[in-house]
C-alpha cells in the first residue's frame, strides 16, 4: 500500500490556523480574529477540515508540549526568548512536536495570525515537513519592521510617530544595539518571510508600510477581519430634549490608546460645555500599566467623574459589546499610534454606531471623514474638544452611510479565493 | 608605679599630638636616627596621580627605606633611584650618590596617601600625609622633578607592564653617574625568555667613538652591543649630555640577546684607553613565552613612531617570530574534535572553510542563505572552526539545533586551541576534501544564491588566476571591500593595506567586471586546494592576525597567478571595525605597525613599485 502524505480523495484545502494566543486565555484583536477566522473555515463546505494551535502560557513556563484543548483546537506552550531576533524559547519542539503534529493534521494551508510568542522558527519546520504546505500569514502590526513592539513609535516618552526603519534610525530608539544588529534582525524576519507564500493585510495602510520595508507588492493583499452577521443596533432611543452626546470608548487602556487625550479634552471644556457630553470609558487592563500612567489617568478622570461627564463603566466580555454599544451614539477611537485595522472600528460598523477616530494610519482608513465618522487631529485634546461638542448634535445622517462590514463567512469566503 | 608610668605615657601621646610636622612637600623635613639624632634630610617634589598611579618624586640625604600608605596599609611599590646634581652640590655629597627617588605605586584613588619611612629600627616611622596633584598625561608631569627618570616611567606607567611584573629585572633601578669621562650609560630593563632562547636588553649608553662598549654577564660571556637598535633620547642628553660632549646623540638602544637566562647579572662594560668601567649592572628579568604578552612588554619600550618599524625589523620581529613559531609548535601534538552534522556531499567540488571566533549568532545567519543555494549544497561542503575556547561547550548544542531547523550537512571542527584566523583557517583546510577552497568570515552573508558557483567559475575558466574575491558591503549598502591596494604611509615608514571605495555607493565602483588587482581580502576568497598547498597555505606569523589574506595574495603572485576581484557577486559583510592606524589604543597601533613591518620585510619586491623598479 502507498501512503502519501496528501490527502489522495480531496482537492479541498485543509487549514491549520496559527495564533499567537487563545481567546479562551487572551482577548486581543489579533487572536480573536484568527480563532473566528478558524470557526468560519471550520464551517465552510470548500474546506475539508480545518484547526486552530494557538500559543499558550499555562502557567509552567515554555515546555514546548503542545495539547489538546478541544476537537480540532490545540495549545502550544511556546515563548519568545529573544524579542530582537524573534527566536523560539523552545528549540527543540519545533523539530519534535510542533513537526509531528503538523505531519499528524497533513494541512494543505497553514494560516498564521502572528509569530510573537511563537518566534519565526516555525515557519521553516511547516516547509521542511512538506514543501507543498501554503504558508498565509496575516499581519497584525509592524513587529517586523519596528522593534518597539511593533508600534512604529519612537522609544521614549514622548511616543513620537516613525515612518520607516533605517539601520541607523533604529539604533537611536535602541542605543544598545548597533546598526548591525538591525541588518541582522531584518535579515532574519526577511529570511523567514521569503518562506510566506501570501501576507494578509487588514489595512492597505499596513501593506504600504509593509512593501516600504521591503516585501513584494504582489504578496500581500488586503483583507479585512470578519464580523458577526447579525443586524445593526438601532440608534439609542433620546429623552424629551436630549442630544446625541454620549460617546464611547472600548478597549484596552494604555498610553498608545489616547483615552487620555479625550480626557484631557474634557478638561478643556467649560463648565457649560462640559454638561453637554457624556463619556462612557469601557475599557481594561489599566492596572497592568505603569503607575506613573495609572497616575495620570487617575488624577483626570477623578473630577470628571465627580461631574457625571465620565462614566466608568469598566471592561466587558466579547458577548457583551453589543448592548454596551447600545448606549452609546458615537464610538471613539483616539489612538496616538497607528493602529492597523483596529477591531474596535468594524464592532461598531456592525453595531450601527458612527465613528470619531485619529486621523491617522489604519483609523484613517477605515473611517471616512464626514461619512461614517469623523477625523480628529491625532494627540490633539483641542481638536478633540471641538469636535466633541460638534458632533453631539447629529448622528442620524452618519448612521445612514455605514456599510455592513465584512462577515465572518465572507471573511473565510476572500481568503479561500486567494488560498487555493 | 604603675599608674605613674600611664600619666606619663599620656602626657607624651599628648605633647606628640600637639607637635606639628613639617611639610614634607614645603620643605625638607629632618629625619632622626635611633638616639633622635639627626641622620638626614627628606623631600618631596612631586606628587601625581595618573593612570591609577602614584608617582611621587624627590630626593632624601639619609639611608632609608620609603614606603607609600593608603589609610595606613603599605602600598606595592617600585622604587627607582635617580641622580640629583643640585642636592648633591648643596650637601656637599658625592655626585655618585643617587639621592633623588621616584616612586610608583598602583592606586585607584589620590585622598589619604602617606608618605613613611624607616631606618631599618623600630618604632620611629612617621607617616605624612601627601597632597596629590591629578595628571592625565606624561606631558603635565614636572619634568624637572623626575630628570632623566623620565622615560623609566614610560616602563614603569604602562598599562600593558603591571607594576608586580616579574618580566622587570628588578624593583629598584639606578641611574648611575660615573666618573669614568668617557661614557656613561644605563641598563633599564633586560628580560630573557625563561629557556634563555632569546631576550631583550633597554637601555642608554653616551660614550666616545674610541670606546669599545659590551655587555658581559657573571660567566665572563659578552654580548656586542653594535647590532644593537639606537635611537635618539632627549632626556639622556639633558641629564648627562654635557659630560660628554663628543659622544654619539642616539643614546638609546634595544638590543635582541640570546643565551642569557633571568636572573642572571648582566654588566654594561666600557673600555678606553683610561681603563675599564662598569657603567651599570641589572639583574635580567623573565620575559613571557606567549608572543603576545612579549609584545606587550616590548611594545611598552618607547621609540619614536618613525623609528618603530626600523626597531621591528633589528629587534622585535626575530624575537617574536622565534616565539610565535615555538608556540605553534604545539598545535601538531593537539588533538583535533571533528562533528560532522548530516551526510555532507560526497564528493565536494569546493570546501567553505569558516572561522569562529567571539560570537556564534552570525552561523544562523549564514545557514538561512546557504539553504536557498541549490548549487550550493550539492557542490559545498561547510567547514566551521570553533577557533575560541569559550564557544565549544555551547556551539555543541547550538550546532545540534541548527541542523535540525535548516537540515544542511556541516562539520565543526575545535582544535583545542585558539590560532588566530591563519591557525585556524588551516585547520579546516585540513579536513576539506574538495579542489576548491573558499575562506569565508562568519559576519559574511551572501546576497543571492549562485554566488559560490560564479566564484568557482572564475578560477574553473581562467588558469592564470590564483584567487578570487567578491565585492563586500556594509550593512547600509556601502562599499567594505572592492579590492586592496598597498598605501605608503610616511610618517610610520610601513605600507599599509587600504581598502579603497570603502564607504561609497557600489554604483561608484570603478570596476564592473573581472579585474586583476595588488590583493583581496580574505573575508571571503576561493582558491584551488593545489595552489594553497603549494604556497604553503596562511602564514602564521602576523601578530594576533592582520596582513595575511594580502600576504596569501602575494604568495600567489609570486608563484605567477594573478590576484581577481569580481564585483558581479556581492556579499553583506558586517565587520564593524574598519582599518584606523591611530586612535586605537597604542598596542593595537602598534600591532599594526609590526605586522605591516614584517609584510613589507617579506614582500617589498611587490608592494613597493619602487623596489620592483629597481630589480
Amino acid at each position: 500500500m502507498i501512503t502519501s502524505s496528501y490527502p489522495m480523495n480531496s482537492h479541498q484545502p485543509r487549514i491549520l490556523v496559527m495564533s499567537h494566543g487563545h481567546p479562551d486565555f487572551s482577548l486581543g484583536g489579533g487572536e480573536i480574529a484568527a480563532y473566528n477566522l478558524f470557526k468560519a473555515y471550520k464551517a465552510c463546505p470548500d474546506v475539508e477540515d480545518a484547526w486552530f494551535l494557538a500559543r499558550a502560557d499555562r502557567g509552567r513556563g515554555a515546555t514546548g508540549a503542545i495539547s489538546l484543548r478541544r476537537p480540532n483546537e490545540y495549545l502550544w506552550e511556546q515563548a519568545v526568548h529573544d524579542w530582537h531576533m524573534m527566536k523560539a524559547a523552545h528549540q527543540d519542539s519545533l523539530t519534535t512536536w510542533f513537526a509531528d503534529l503538523v505531519r499528524a493534521l497533513k494541512p494543505t494551508v497553514v494560516h498564521t495570525h502572528h509569530y510573537a510568542h511563537l518566534g519565526l522558527e516555525y515557519l521553516r519546520v511547516i516547509k521542511q515537513v512538506d514543501p507543498s504546505i501554503r504558508i498565509v500569514m496575516t499581519l497584525h502590526e509592524y513587529m517586523a519592521i519596528c522593534s518597539n513592539n511593533g508600534q512604529m513609535i519612537k522609544t521614549g516618552p514622548r511616543f513620537r510617530l516613525c515612518s520607516s526603519s533605517t539601520y541607523d534610525e533604529c539604533r537611536q530608539c535602541f542605543p544598545q544595539k548597533s546598526a548591525e544588529d538591525f541588518w541582522m534582525r531584518k535579515h532574519y524576519f526577511m529570511k523567514h518571510f521569503e518562506l510566506v507564500d501570501q501576507f494578509v493585510s487588514p489595512s492597505e495602510f499596513l501593506r504600504q508600510r509593509y512593501i516600504d520595508w521591503g516585501l513584494p507588492a504582489e504578496k500581500i493583499v488586503v483583507i479585512e477581519n470578519g464580523q458577526s452577521d447579525e443586524p445593526a443596533l438601532p440608534p439609542r432611543p433620546l429623552a424629551e430634549g436630549e442630544t446625541r452626546n454620549r460617546f464611547g470608548f472600548f478597549g484596552q487602556i494604555n498610553p498608545y490608546k489616547g483615552l487620555h487625550v479625550v480626557l484631557e479634552a474634557l478638561h478643556q471644556m467649560s463648565k457649560e460645555e462640559r454638561k453637554k457630553i457624556v463619556l462612557e470609558v469601557h475599557g481594561a487592563n489599566l492596572e497592568y500599566q505603569s503607575q506613573e500612567f495609572q497616575d495620570k489617568i487617575e488624577a483626570l478622570r477623578k473630577p470628571l467623574i465627580k461631574q457625571g461627564v465620565v462614566q466608568w463603566v469598566g471592561p466587558y466580555q466579547p458577548h457583551e459589546l453589543r448592548s454596551r454599544m447600545a448606549g452609546v451614539d458615537w464610538v471613539v477611537v483616539p489612538s496616538i499610534w497607528w493602529e492597523n485595522s483596529p477591531m474596535v472600528i468594524q464592532e461598531a460598523f456592525s453595531c450601527g454606531r458612527p465613528l470619531m477616530v485619529s486621523d491617522i494610519g489604519g483609523m484613517k482608513e477605515k473611517v471616512t471623514d464626514g461619512v461614517d465618522g469623523f477625523h480628529v487631529s491625532a494627540g490633539n485634546a483641542h481638536d478633540w474638544k471641538c469636535s466633541l461638542l460638534k458632533v453631539s448634535n447629529s448622528a442620524e445622517d452618519f448612521i445612514k452611510r455605514i456599510n455592513k462590514p465584512l462577515s465572518f463567512f465572507d471573511c473565510a469566503k476572500s481568503h479561500l479565493k486567494i488560498i487555493l | 608605679m604603675e599608674a605613674i608610668l600611664k600619666l606619663l605615657n599620656v602626657l607624651r601621646l599628648k605633647r606628640n599630638k600637639k607637635t606639628k610636622l613639617p611639610d614634607v612637600q614645603k620643605q625638607p623635613l629632618i629625619i632622626n636616627g635611633k638616639d633622635n639624632s639627626p641622620i638626614g634630610q627628606i623631600k618631596v617634589d612631586a606628587a601625581y596621580h595618573i593612570n591609577d598611579k602614584i608617582v611621587i618624586a624627590g630626593w632624601r640625604t639619609a639611608k632609608v627605606e620609603l614606603f607609600l600608605k593608603k589609610g595606613g596599609d603599605v602600598l606595592s611599590c617600585r622604587e627607582i633611584c635617580t641622580a640629583r646634581p643640585d642636592v648633591a652640590a648643596h650637601f656637599s655629597l658625592s655626585k655618585d650618590i643617587d639621592v633623588g627617588f621616584i616612586l610608583i605605586a598602583s592606586c585607584d584613588q589620590m585622598e589619604f596617601i602617606e608618605l613613611s619611612w624607616s631606618d631599618g629600627s623600630q618604632g620611629n616611622q612617621i607617616a605624612m600625609r601627601l597632597e596629590i596633584t591629578k595628571a592625565y598625561s606624561h606631558q603635565e608631569l614636572d619634568r624637572s622633578a623626575f630628570g632623566n627618570a623620565i622615560s623609566l616611567l614610560d616602563l614603569g606607567m604602562n598599562d600593558e607592564v603591571p607594576l608586580e611584573s616579574k618580566h622587570l629585572p628588578s624593583q629598584k633601578m639606578t641611574l648611575s653617574q660615573s666618573a669614568y669621562p668617557n661614557a656613561r650609560g644605563h641598563l633599564e630593563a633586560a628580560s630573557c625568555t625563561r629557556d634563555g632562547s632569546v631576550g631583550v636588553v633597554v637601555g642608554w649608553l653616551l660614550c666616545t667613538e674610541d670606546t669599545n662598549v659590551w655587555l658581559e654577564d657573571t660567566e665572563g660571556s659578552t654580548y656586542r652591543l653594535d647590532n644593537a637598535f639606537r635611537m635618539f633620547r632627549q632626556d639622556v642628553l639633558d641629564a648627562v649630555g654635557a659630560d660628554v660632549p663628543e659622544g654619539n646623540p642616539d643614546t638609546g638602544f634595544v638590543l635582541r640577546i640570546e643565551g642569557i637566562k633571568p636572573g642572571a647579572v648582566l654588566k654594561l662594560m666600557a673600555a678606553s684607553t683610561k681603563g675599564q668601567q662598569i657603567l651599570n649592572t641589572a639583574i635580567v628579568g623573565e620575559l613571557s613565552s606567549d608572543p603576545v604578552d612579549a609584545a606587550k612588554w616590548m611594545f611598552a619600550i618607547q621609540t619614536s613612531q618613525a623609528d618603530q618599524a626600523q626597531r621591528f625589523w633589528k629587534v622585535d620581529i626575530p624575537v617574536i617570530e622565534h616565539l610565535i613559531q615555538r608556540k605553534q609548535s604545539g598545535w601538531t601534538h593537539l588533538s583535533d574534535r571533528v562533528v560532522r552534522l548530516g551526510e555532507a556531499v560526497s564528493q565536494p567540488l569546493i570546501s567553505i572553510i569558516i572561522p569562529l571566533y567571539g560570537r556564534t549568532d552570525f552561523v544562523e545567519h549564514q545557514l538561512a542563505e546557504f539553504v536557498c543555494d541549490e548549487w550550493l549544497q550539492e557542490h559545498a561542503e561547510i567547514i566551521y572552526v570553533i577557533d575560541d575556547p569559550a564557544l565549544v561547550e555551547s556551539f555543541t548544542s547550538q550546532a545540534q539545533a541548527l541542523y535540525r531547523l535548516y537540515k544542511i550537512p556541516f562539520t565543526w571542527i575545535w582544535g583545542s586551541s585558539n590560532r588566530g584566523f591563519s591557525g585556524a583557517n588551516n585547520l579546516g583546510a585540513k579536513y576539506a576534501r574538495a579542489p576548491y577552497l573558499n575562506f569565508l568570515n562568519s559576519d559574511a552573508f551572501p546576497q543571492q544564491p549562485g554566488w559560490l558557483k560564479e566564484l568557482v567559475d572564475v578560477l574553473q575558466s581562467n588558469d592564470d588566476i590564483g584567487v578570487v574575491a567578491p565585492r563586500l558591503v556594509f550593512a547600509d549598502g556601502s562599499i567594505q571591500h572592492a579590492g586592496m591596494e598597498f598605501q605608503r604611509r610616511d610618517e610610520l615608514g610601513i605600507w599599509i593595506n587600504h581598502h579603497p571605495f570603502m564607504g561609497m555607493d557600489p554604483a561608484l565602483d570603478p570596476y564592473s567586471d573581472l579585474t586583476a588587482l595588488p590583493a583581496v581580502t580574505g573575508a571571503c576568497m576561493v582558491v584551488r586546494k593545489a595552489d594553497f598547498d603549494a604556497v604553503g597555505q596562511w602564514d602564521t606569523g602576523y601578530l594576533i592576525g592582520d596582513f595575511e589574506d594580502s600576504d596569501l595574495c602575494l604568495k600567489l603572485r609570486k608563484a605567477g597567478l594573478q590576484v581577481a576581484y569580481l564585483p558581479s557577486v556581492q556579499l553583506t559583510h558586517l565587520e564593524r571595525q574598519s582599518f584606523k592606524l591611530i586612535g586605537q589604543g597604542d598596542f593595537r597601533t602598534k600591532v599594526v605597525i609590526y605586522n605591516a613591518a614584517r609584510h613589507q620585510g617579506r614582500w617589498a619586491e611587490l608592494i613597493n613599485p619602487a623596489v620592483a623598479a629597481l630589480q
